[in-house]
């Protein structure tokens, strides 16, 4: 099973959603933003290694922290040095391997957001709501529409409610309020379920994680 | 051939338009629907196009259900089938990914010379393969003398090599061969660089000719 979180718009906290269900999950959370990864990077090779063919997917899961992790390399070079459509092939051989991968796509819809969408089972949409982030998002589901990643639910980061976004996109809406846990947690390349078990907000991770499983059918 | 049966609810100040769409055909077609209501619909799914009609494949022998929704009052019918096509080749998720922007960094962006800087491809020259391919085998026997650790080894090593001096030789050769393929890297970079400039207005030339 592959997941792709997607959003168009940067900073609404996707990568944090990836990182948090994919822990859920016990999935493997593959960083796919290859211009500013920004998930805990570790060393040994990295996507950016992956996607130039100088190491193999496998290789580059990094099993060391609270979260199997395929870390992107931060440098431009590298960056430059990718092949973004071989994106697709790396997250099926991830998953071929680990049954399940969370990938945390970037900001934008680019090539490498397109072919994590092409390669993915399911996805979801993260956003705020915020217009100009409501409007990258709805962009974002008519693109994963297009390829066929199911969209499973729709993240409203830094609220809540969910306000109208239910009937906005026409799919289920799970409100994640701005919490002291997560930032904590994100500082310290920790998971929620580490840090704060109890939390309100940990219960709708959990929750996203049953919505996911729910609708991918091999989970 | 393709029939169409509508339903309509009302809810909470919206009219629900289901569509059953029956294909008994031995063939998949697409069938268009339009909406008769005033508006004719506004709710998602929001694949309805400019002129109100919704485009929906049927595979052979199947029933697909869609629909819309629409602030107007229910009227009779409220939808109706325009006309079915055979379907076209649907665009693969290959061609949609390459019409996506690239998302790399520009070649400007780049230190020069960085050796992870340009995308692995299999089209070098037949020399370059050649010299390439002579540059690894003597990386390759002097990582082989390197890697004996012990003094047997090491001397076996040294005298596959035949002696001292034939290694001195060959280590002084594989920092050429350093230098050199430093050298194509960056002159490779270079002209990547220029052949990324040189793309001309393709869109404006054929307005032009």
């Amino acid at each position: 099973m592959i997941l792709a979180v997607i959003g168009g718009k940067g900073g609404v906290g996707k990568s944090t959603v990836a990182f948090e269900l994919a822990a859920a999950l016990d999935a493997v959370c593959v960083d796919g933003d290859l211009g500013m990864a920004d998930l805990p990077s570790r060393c040994g090779p990295d996507l950016h290694d992956v996607l130039a063919g100088r190491a193999t997917p496998i290789e580059a899961v990094d099993e060391s922290g609270p979260v199997d992790l395929l870390p992107c390399g931060r440098t431009l070079a590298g960056a430059r040095g990718c092949e973004p459509t071989a994106l697709s092939a790396v997250l099926e051989t991830v998953a071929a391997e680990y049954d399940r991968a969370v990938v945390d796509c970037p900001a934008g819809l680019g090539r490498d957001s397109g072919a994590a969408l092409a390669a993915a089972d399911a996805c979801l949409v993260v956003t705020t709501r915020e217009r100009a982030a409501l409007s990258d998002a709805l962009r974002a589901r008519e693109l994963a529409r297009t390829l066929d990643a199911g969209l499973v639910a729709v993240v409203v980061n830094f609220a809540s409610d969910p306000g109208a976004v239910r009937e906005k996109f026409g799919a289920p809406a799970v409100a994640l309020p701005e919490s002291a846990a997560i930032a904590r947690a994100t500082r310290h390349g920790l998971t929620l379920g580490e840090i704060a078990p109890d939390s309100a907000v940990t219960a709708r991770i959990d929750e996203l994680a049953t919505l996911v499983q729910r609708s991918v059918s091999s989970v | 051939m393709v029939t169409l049966t509508t339903r309509t609810c009302r809810e909470r100040g919206v009219t629900l338009v289901a569509c059953r769409l029956n294909n008994d055909g031995p063939e998949p077609r697409v069938a268009r629907v339009a909406s008769q209501m005033d508006p004719p619909g506004t709710a998602p799914p929001r694949h309805a196009g400019e002129d109100a009609t919704l485009r929906v494949a049927l595979p052979e022998n199947a029933v697909v259900g869609t629909g819309f929704a629409t602030p107007a009052e229910p009227s009779e019918p409220p939808a109706r089938l325009i006309e079915t096509e055979r379907p076209t080749e649907e665009q693969s998720d290959a061609d949609v990914v390459a019409g996506l922007s690239d998302p790399r960094p520009p070649h400007d962006a780049v230190v020069a010379g960085s050796p992870e800087a340009e995308p692995p491809t299999d089209d070098g020259t037949p020399a370059l393969e050649a010299r390439f391919a002579d540059s690894e085998t003597r990386i390759e026997r002097l990582a082989a003398v390197a890697a004996a650790t012990t003094v047997p080894a090491a001397t076996r090593a040294l005298a596959d090599e035949g002696g001292l001096a034939a290694v001195e030789a060959l280590n002084a050769q594989v920092a050429k061969d350093r230098e050199r393929l430093l050298a194509v890297a960056d002159r490779a970079l270079t002209l990547a660089g220029r052949a990324e400039a040189a793309e001309p207005p393709m869109d404006a030339l054929e307005r032009l000719s």
